[in-house]
């Protein structure tokens, strides 16, 4: 790791836990990770394994109650945003902070154009600003997001634009205010494949342009080895394995990860392959128990996996991984192929 | 890719001829409903004529040219304030207002019409100025008395041989000051007839007209004022607070409020009733059902994305419950409003007849339905012509407001 300066967010144990009728959903569960300036880190899962709740604690966007964060520092350029108070906050949030989110289509508010939307996004952090100000401020985000047109477009409402267009203003509402961090929470989902690439690219230039952090929220293996230096792989409320992005196509070390690299769509060499699956469900985030929660699907598992939670070890070149049959050289934990297994039965 | 290295999105442009904003489809499909779009015609003319009643319907005449002096008492009559006559003060400015705004933007558009872009900020300007202009005359106002001279009698003792002349509005007679006219039935003279103190029924309604109208916006919009708030900040803030707030409502909901209207304004000294003091308690016994409404929109849309992403960009709860939500809960709300308005001229209507209305000698239509009753045998004009008028603006208000249902349903779109 390197300086601490370097770092400008630092989550450390964040524990998020929702109190409902059907009891504790402890939807993110002491997860620590930390992003550099400059840097992007991805953090991928299946749905429900608390992605992108860890966002919205970050941002401190739930409701709390029912959410509680019984844990957990969330250090931003040092300063705790878990124990920051609501105005507090709401000078970070987008000012420092800024968001993306899943579905542009509903992220735009249905009654405004998108030039008062995003000049509005400036008005807030802004207050003294003159509306000629902010207006000349929005036509230029237009502009940086690659909106041709853009004097025009600002007077459009959100319903006359197309998805990856929508997508495109999200974005240059988010940087009007110049944040430091921005969390992308699955971005490019809701868009044509296409449309997805072109997105993508644009936050990279983006990213690069301006020397930002981002911290991208995705299931998406193929744009996670698109866009992140780091990447962190949740399952269950639990970060399980943690690396540099390369190392995780080439060397995966958790079963889960396993397993997950394997259920990609793809042709390999030129042949199509058999798409493999990992059997059963995250289990319902009421029901985690203190031991390895990949457990009752793993074809590892063992009773030690059953009684006791496996830490995150390290395993070289900041490698690391939370399983207890995990080997440094690495293990194919999916050999049996599933369809060996139906042609036995 | 562009010159200087930005990415252009690639997908196509919008048509030319893309849909407007939600507005402009709710207003298209509005005005493709006849029946709505007459209704609202008869509203906006209802509102004209309210506003000009002084200069439609009045005893005093534009110019009096009398003995070589020539004096202006219809202009002086609009300027000085009648005692006990709030409501009229306020409809003056209105009146003042719409000549002279028309007559600002005019001029803007005269002067802005080679200049394409600036217009819209200009047209703005000259709605402020237009509005400052019908202001003009109340503050310069002489401060002297109305004079008391009955015109419509004076007007056989001008000569027209010595260049004396009187141009009267279209109805030449005064609503208030009674005559020796009593009880004569409709004429060349009195369209609609005289009532038992001598004065024209038909210069009566449309003086009437300003107290049915403004009551019924009025007592809307403090309602509405209300209940948006409570709604919002129960639908908002949930929890204790919302369930507080219901509770409160049906407490409210329960009193019967006709009634409870009747209670307090009885209990004001008939000296210092005003019509106000009923827009007020209608105001504040109505805005339930908008409360409701108002609740229930802001649950469904506090849930929504775009909320979320407005909170995530630092806005503050006050900013996105007023600018961020409400916009989007007007819809309903707007709808159950100009039925409102319907109910609230019909409840003013009820208590004038019951004579807890507007005081004394302002004109109301229920209140002239009232006086009519005692003289139902001999005079029916006194009952049908207001009966009329109330039933006509009430049912422009519910069939508007039906349409405008229609319009904002999205499954009635064709």
């Amino acid at each position: 790791m390197s300086q601490s300066s370097d770092v400008l967010l630092d989550v450390q144990d964040l524990r998020t836990h929702f109190y409902t009728d059907a009891g504790i959903a402890r939807a993110v569960d002491g997860i620590s990770f930390d992003i550099k300036r400059g840097e992007c880190v991805a953090l991928v899962g299946e749905s429900g394994c608390g992605k992108s709740v860890t966002s919205l604690s970050i941002m401190r966007l739930l409701a709390m109650p029912p959410a509680r964060m019984p844990s957990g520092k969330i250090l931003f350029k040092g300063r705790d945003l878990a124990r920051l108070n609501e105005n507090e906050m709401c000078s970070v949030r987008g000012k420092e902070i800024a968001m993306i989110f899943q579905e542009p289509q509903s992220a735009l508010n249905p009654v405004f154009t998108v030039g008062d939307q995003i000049a509005e996004a400036f008005m807030t952090h802004h207050p003294q600003a003159k509306a000629k100000e902010a207006w000349d401020k929005t036509i230029e985000a237009m502009r940086q997001v690659g909106i041709p047109d853009s004097e025009r477009r600002a007077l459009d409402y959100p319903h006359q634009l197309s998805g990856g267009m929508k997508q495109r203003i999200c974005i240059a509402m988010a940087l009007i205010c110049g944040p430091e961090l921005i969390i992308a929470d699955e971005p490019t989902t809701a868009l044509d494949v296409t449309i997805q690439a072109q997105i993508l690219e644009l936050l990279r230039k983006l990213q690069k342009e301006r020397h930002l952090s981002l911290l991208l929220i995705t299931h998406d293996l193929g744009v996670v080895a698109e866009m992140a230096e780091r990447t962190c792989v949740m399952y269950a409320g639990k970060i399980i394995e943690q690396s540099p992005t390369a190392d995780v196509f080439r060397r995966p070390l958790h079963p889960y990860t396993q397993g997950l690299l394997r259920a990609r769509p793809g042709i390999v060499g030129g042949t199509k392959h058999r798409l493999s699956v990992i059997p059963g469900m995250v289990p319902a985030a009421t029901r985690f128990e203190d031991n390895c929660r990949f457990n009752p699907r793993c074809p590892l598992c063992t009773q030690e996996c059953k009684d006791k939670e496996p830490a995150l070890v390290d395993y070289g070149d900041h490698h690391r991984a939370a399983c207890w049959h995990t080997k440094a050289e690495g293990i194919d934990a999916w050999r049996v192929e599933p369809i060996a297994k139906e042609q036995h039965a | 890719m562009m010159a200087d290295g930005t990415l252009i999105a690639p997908e196509i442009a919008p048509l030319e001829t893309a849909p407007k904003g939600y507005w402009d489809l709710v207003r298209g499909q509005f005005f493709k409903n006849r029946v709505a779009a007459v209704s609202v015609v008869i509203i906006l003319l209802l509102f004209l004529v309210a506003a000009w009643a002084p200069l439609i319907a009045n005893g005093k005449p534009f110019v009096w040219r009398q003995a070589g002096i020539t004096t202006y008492p219809l202009l002086r009559y609009l300027v000085v304030p009648t005692p006990g006559a709030s409501i009229d003060y306020l409809f003056n400015y209105v009146l003042f207002a719409t000549i002279t705004v028309p007559i600002a933007l005019g001029f803007a558009y005269f002067l802005t019409r080679s200049v394409a872009g600036a217009f819209r900020k200009k047209y703005k300007r000259a709605v402020g100025y237009g509005l400052l202009l019908a202001i003009v005359p109340f503050l310069f106002a002489p401060k002297y008395r109305l004079d008391g001279s009955d015109y419509p009698r004076k007007v056989t003792e001008l000569d027209a041989a010595n260049g004396e002349y009187a141009v009267f509005p279209p109805v030449g007679q005064d609503p208030i000051t009674p005559t020796r006219q009593i009880l004569k039935g409709p004429s060349g003279d009195h369209i609609l007839g005289t009532d038992k103190d001598g004065r024209d029924v038909f210069a009566r309604m449309i003086h009437g007209a300003r107290i049915s109208l403004s009551v019924g916006f009025v007592a809307e919009f403090i309602a509405i004022f209300v209940g948006v708030v409570f709604g919002a900040l129960a639908g908002y803030y949930r929890g204790w607070l919302d369930i507080t707030v219901m509770r409160f409502i049906e407490m409210v909901i329960c009193f019967p409020s006709f009634f409870l209207i009747l209670t307090i304004v009885a209990f004001i000294e008939p000296e210092k009733r005003s019509i106000f003091h009923i827009m007020l308690v209608m105001g504040i016994t109505g805005w339930t059902g908008i409360a409701r409404m108002v609740r229930g929109e802001f649950l469904k849309l506090a849930d929504q994305d775009f909320v979320q992403s407005a909170r995530a960009l630092g806005c503050s709860s006050t900013r996105l419950m007023f600018r961020h939500i409400l916009p989007n809960a007007m819809g309903p709300v707007l709808v159950s409003a100009a039925f409102g308005v319907a109910g609230a001229i019909l409840t003013e209507s009820g208590l004038s007849y019951l004579g807890f209305g507007a005081p004394p000698p302002t004109p109301t239509w229920g209140e002239m339905i009232s006086q009519g009753k005692e003289h139902l045998e001999e005079a029916w004009w006194l009952i049908v012509f207001p009966g009329l008028s109330i039933f006509v603006s009430v049912t422009i208000y519910n069939l508007a407001g039906e349409g405008l249902r229609d319009a904002m349903d999205p499954k009635m779109r064709s």
